[in-house]
């Protein structure tokens, strides 16, 4: 090969060809330097992007700003009602996730020795639908199960695609999320929750959540005016929490106990005959059992539980009937009771059931049941949802209770250890670690035939992977829109802000299409994202690029309206203190006190976890952004109180060692006077073991390692806080 | 072998080539031809690009192993075979695995630069692939799709020096690979931690810092507005 | 000529860094390098306690001492009472960063200069209204204005609540706190 040849196979293709160039055209570095401070002084080229935030859940809109190509400033959208013109920190912070150098650029298959191997979409399409055809022909669709945590693309094409496979195992994070709150509340009044009217209350109680460190800004924002308008605000926790910042008063409570506080309160508004009797004999069935089966539920007992004083419930409760209807429990969301013990899902349906008591249902400052909007029937039958799946989500006979939107994620995890999941896809869930006990799940998911990992960095569940498929970040894709609720109906969009950083990676829609026809059953998804995009806004009277103009259209002709009869979608068609439902799920058909976790032995603490205003899950920790400010502050540090500490002869900052029978580490603490005795706090975001993640990796304690597997009866959450540990210091 | 070309063949050894690319590029004379052009470079006392003494020959003149290692000379002098060098890349030059080691200047640009065996803080399309891109646009030239995401990707780099000296663009080339390729030392730790099987690729980038580092006594590019101390 | 200064209502903050990472983000700063700091104080005991954050960033002194020990005039008071880092001019020597009070002053880990807050809004483009951690605070805790001027947002807040420096008048800083 003569050197003409090589230099032929430039990789700088252009205009000018490879054999010469214009020699005006080159600058150094000092002086391209100079010119591009200039540029970000404002000369460059400037594109808006109405987006959605992807840093949690809420899912804010927001204007992204791109210079030259490169993401810039972040700027919350005013129109947008989870953002009301704001982000949090992780909004600022998650977004360099696009450029960070520990995303996946190839699709991934793991080699004979264990080790991870760039091959090509087609020969991992290829074989992936080998694998599946080879399951379903040997075991029946029902071998098949998906596991994600929603996002507006994700939740339509994971589902759509498991569907079209046949099988029902399609499941979210809820089992480690809001599972049992959403469920037990569902029991009580027929939907899985209300929003609280917080900043129109004159009184409203937190148990286990807090607005400013699970942040939704708007949420932060309503919260911050009821604290000027005089609310009495009540905040229920374990911890001394960010949000008490505009409480008027910290309760802390043993943790697990909510339901005795709520129990006892209920007690104390029948037993004085301070509740809306009107309302509850007009809008509810069951009452009367509650009443009795609650009998033994004063103050005086919750007190022996709950550690909270007698006359404090018995003032709590009195406040609240004062200011009744314009007052409420807050639904809460994982906090106390979305997933953590034995005792969660009765503890959403006493707190459901309480509110009722208060007669606040869609009063002024009291519980809203609002309502969503969402796209209507599409007629093009392209878009026809394949054929009914007959058979019944692993789970749901165990579990009656949990919701069949969610359904167990924990209990698909036993399935693969089974054998009865022989195939699982994983869309934006670091299950593995973040579900239940990391080294069960590890085992439980090492049985799979088949394991699919879909994301944007190396998570401990993508490590465990056969097939690691890359996603473009959610900065360079566009999705489905987002139909949202709340007290004004809206309709959000992810529009792309960035071109593809990495060529090789693809978005959601495009994976789980391509995916679909690998595994012979593309022909339900014959059509773009645009074109259903398209086709469900049309149905609101919307257009997908009138959407993308503006990021965010509210509908304020659906706006909820104050004192609209309430609506249960319960079997009774009203609110039910007691369920049929609940009894053959074999618990008492009126929420009643159930010991929410075994005994805490000699020298052990109560475990619980909690969100920081910086992380989500564990999803953020590999942001530098965000570390930086964990390490700077010591925000991964344990918390345990200053008395246990003085036991102890701890000091602040010292080393200590956390362990219990499941798991053992060490890390720096923190000893302070936020948090109730006996109780040791962990964040739930650290303790990454994925060396791929270089930020994070290594760093923190994780929580999940000292807590067992175990499902929580006929809810199926995980039963997240359910565990002890001892404390002690290094060396003693 | 041109200055030129020994930079083209020093890209597309880091850069994506098919087989038969593969197969041409080390066939035994040509790549012979190539280590004498690299060995030139390591010791003629010539700025780049500049054309060497007439009559000026190898007998008598340093060898290889002056410059490289008895591992990373035998795996030099024996380029791996398509097959082998398709199975490192991929496990290697591919991002988020734990031996990755993409050859990207944005993700070896030490945020602690004490610290170049750890590198923090780097991520994609950083200072570098910024201003690597409006170079390579300057020039009227394209980046290959496969690589939009790094245009500062080591192939890229050095395709882009050949580029320049085959343009007659010397001095920009000069100025290029001084302010450029610091970021191999960075590099360069993080294959020796892969052990052997990276030696093949070690011995590359230890000819390219060599290469520089001939070329110090010919600095000086304010002319072009370049950086005058080479922080990039 | 305007004396801009800001107020902070610590009644007010939640203590969940957003206007920090704002801050890096929009400036475009590394991500160890931080032009916003916190302190957090607890109140009382366990379980009469309350928390206090405080955010703490350059306080455009009057009486800078980083302007003082800086050897070669890189720290230097700018137009608007605004104390401003020549980039260009800093050695990385760090004296300034001894020399500050209130800990303020980060070394850019690429350059190793020093920086800090520079009242961003003042340059702002693009779709900010005002400086990156006023607008994104989301309590509203944070007020920017003209100090001279009594009609001024700022200088009615500062008259009604009786905000102060945080130090008092130890450098006539020019962020004044509601605590």
């Amino acid at each position: 090969m003569s050197e003409n040849a090589i230099t032929r196979r430039s990789f700088l293709a252009g205009s000018a060809g490879v054999a010469a160039v214009a020699a005006a055209g080159f600058t150094g570095f000092g002086a391209w330097q100079q010119a591009h401070a200039d540029e970000e002084a404002g000369t460059g080229r400037t594109d808006a992007v109405h987006t959605l935030c992807n840093a949690c859940s809420s899912k804010c809109g927001y204007t992204a700003y791109v210079v030259d190509g490169k993401l810039t400033k972040l700027i919350g959208d005013e129109n947008n009602p989870n953002a009301e013109g704001h982000l949090c920190a992780r909004g600022y912070g998650y977004s360099q996730i696009a450029y960070s150098k520990d995303r996946l650029t190839d699709p991934l298959k793991k080699n004979a020795q264990g080790k991870f191997e760039a091959i090509t979409w087609d020969q991992a399409y290829a074989e992936i639908g080998e694998k599946v055809k080879a399951i379903i022909a040997e075991n029946g669709p029902e071998a098949i199960g998906l596991v994600q945590d929603p996002r507006p693309s994700g939740s339509y094409y994971c589902n759509r695609f498991i569907a079209a496979l046949g099988s029902p195992n399609t499941y979210t994070h809820g089992a480690a999320c809001n599972l049992s709150k959403a469920s037990g509340i569902t029991q009580a009044i027929g939907t899985g929750d209300w929003v609280s009217d917080v900043a129109n209350s004159q009184m409203t109680m937190f148990i286990g959540r807090s607005y400013c460190d699970g942040i939704r800004p708007s949420q932060v924002a309503a919260l911050e005016r009821a604290h000027e308008n005089g609310a009495y605000i009540v905040m229920v926790d374990p911890r001394c929490n960010n949000s008490t910042v505009f409480a008027d008063e910290w309760v802390p409570i043993t943790p697990g106990t909510d339901l005795a506080l709520v129990l006892a309160m209920s007690n104390v508004l029948i037993k004085n005959h301070l509740y809306d009797a009107e309302f509850v004999a007009a809008n509810s069935v069951g009452f009367d059992d509650w009443a009795v089966a609650i009998e033994g539920c004063t103050p005086a007992w919750a007190e022996q539980l709950t550690g909270i004083p007698a006359n404090t419930i018995e003032s709590l409760a009195a406040r609240f009937a004062e200011a009744a209807p314009a007052a409420s429990i807050e639904p809460s969301w994982r906090g106390a009771y979305g997933c953590a013990y034995a005792n969660s899902g009765e503890t959403a349906r006493a707190v459901a059931l309480f509110n009722t008591l208060l007669g606040c249902w869609n009063q002024p400052g009291g519980a809203l049941l609002t309502s969503g909007i969402s796209a209507g029937k599409l007629d093009d039958p392209r878009f026809a949802a394949p054929p009914k799946v007959e058979a019944k989500k692993l789970g749901s006979e165990e579990y009656p209770l949990a919701s069949a939107s969610m359904g167990s994620a924990v209990y698909a995890g036993e399935m693969a250890k089974t054998g009865a999941l022989k195939g699982m896809f994983f869309y934006y869930s670091n299950m593995a670690v973040g579900y239940s006990n990391p080294a069960y799940l590890a085992d439980a998911l090492s049985n799979l035939e088949l394991m699919v990992v879909c994301d944007v960095q190396m998570s401990e569940t993508a490590m465990l992977a056969d097939y690691v498929l890359p996603e473009t970040s959610y900065l360079e894709r566009s999705e489905l829109p987002e139909f949202g609720g709340g007290r004004v109906p809206y309709v959000a969009l992810r529009s792309q802000v960035l071109d593809v950083i990495h060529p090789n990676t693809r978005s959601c829609d495009q994976i789980f299409t391509e995916l679909a026809e690998a595994c012979g059953v593309g022909e339900y998804f014959q059509f773009t994202q645009d074109e259903l995009a398209e086709a469900q806004l049309n149905t609101v009277g919307l257009t997908l690029e009138g959407l993308r103009q503006v990021g965010t259209v509210q509908f304020p002709d659906k706006a909820f309206v104050y004192g609209k009869q309430p609506t249960f979608n319960t079997p009774a068609k009203k609110v039910q203190f007691t369920s049929e439902a609940c009894a053959k799920a074999g618990l008492s058909p009126c929420p009643v006190w159930i010991e929410p976790q075994d005994p805490v032995g000699e020298g052990e603490y109560r475990l619980v976890g909690g969100k920081q205003a910086i992380m989500t899950h564990t999803q953020t920790a590999n942001v530098p952004e965000l570390m930086n400010i964990a390490e700077e502050y010591g925000l991964m540090r344990p918390w345990i109180s200053v008395a246990d500490a003085e036991a102890l002869g701890i000091k602040d900052n010292d080393e200590i060692v956390v362990e219990n029978d499941l798991h053992s580490g060490t890390s720096k603490v923190r000893v302070t006077e936020r948090i109730s005795p006996g109780v040791v706090y962990l964040p739930s975001h650290y303790g990454c073991t994925s060396p791929e993640q270089h930020t994070a990796y290594g760093k923190g304690l994780r929580i999940m390692d000292y807590v067992p597997f175990h499902i929580e009866p006929a809810y199926g959450s995980t039963m997240s806080q359910n565990t002890t540990v001892r404390i002690k210091k290094v060396g003693a | 072998m041109e200055d030129a070309a020994v930079f083209s063949t020093l890209a597309q050894c880091f850069g994506p080539v098919d087989e038969g690319a593969w197969d041409e590029l080390t066939e035994a004379a040509q790549w012979d031809e190539f280590l004498d052009g690299a060995r030139r470079l390591l010791q003629d006392d010539r700025p780049l690009g500049a054309k060497g003494r007439i009559g000026w020959t190898l007998a008598g003149r340093r060898p290889l192993q002056d410059f490289l290692c008895e591992r990373e000379l035998s795996a030099l002098l024996d380029p791996p075979s398509y097959e082998a060098r398709r199975a490192f890349a991929a496990r290697h030059f591919t991002g988020g695995l734990p031996e990755s080691a993409v050859p990207v200047e944005s993700l070896y640009r030490p945020e602690v630069p004490t610290d170049p065996a750890t590198p923090r803080g780097g991520a994609y399309l950083g200072e570098a692939a910024l201003y690597v891109r409006d170079v390579i646009a300057g020039l009227g030239l394209e980046v290959p799709a496969d690589l939009t995401a790094c245009p500062d990707h080591l192939s890229l780099e050095l395709d882009l020096v050949a580029v320049l000296l085959r343009s007659g663009m010397d001095e920009a080339a000069r100025a290029f690979v001084a302010e450029r390729f610091g970021w191999l030392t960075a590099y360069r730790t993080r294959l020796l931690a892969l052990g052997d099987e990276a030696s093949f690729y070690l011995a590359l980038i230890d000819l390219i810092m060599g290469i520089r580092a001939q070329q110090e006594p010919y600095a000086d590019y304010s002319s072009i507005g370049c950086a005058t101390d080479s922080v990039a | 000529m305007a004396n801009y200064g800001m107020l902070i209502n610590t009644k007010k903050c939640i203590g969940c860094y957003a206007c920090r990472t704002a801050c890096q983000r929009q400036n475009n700063l590394l991500p160890d390098e931080a032009f916003i700091r916190f302190e957090e104080r607890e109140v009382g005991t366990y379980p009469s306690v309350r928390v206090e954050h405080v955010p703490l960033q350059c306080m455009h002194c009057e009486d800078a001492p980083c302007v003082s020990v800086c050897p070669t005039g890189a720290a230097k008071y700018g137009t608007d009472g605004i104390v401003e880092v020549d980039q260009g001019r800093c050695i990385g020597c760090l004296y300034c960063v001894a020399a500050c009070p209130y800990q303020v002053r980060v070394r850019n880990s690429e350059t190793g200069a020093v920086d800090k807050c520079r009242f961003c809004t003042v340059a702002a483009q693009d779709g900010t209204k005002m400086c990156s951690c006023v607008e994104a605070c989301l309590t509203g805790c944070r007020i920017f204005g003209d100090l001279d001027d009594p009609d001024s947002e700022i200088s009615k807040a500062i008259a009604e609540t009786g905000a102060t420096p945080i130090a008092g008048d130890l450098t006539k800083a020019k962020i004044y706190y509601v605590r």
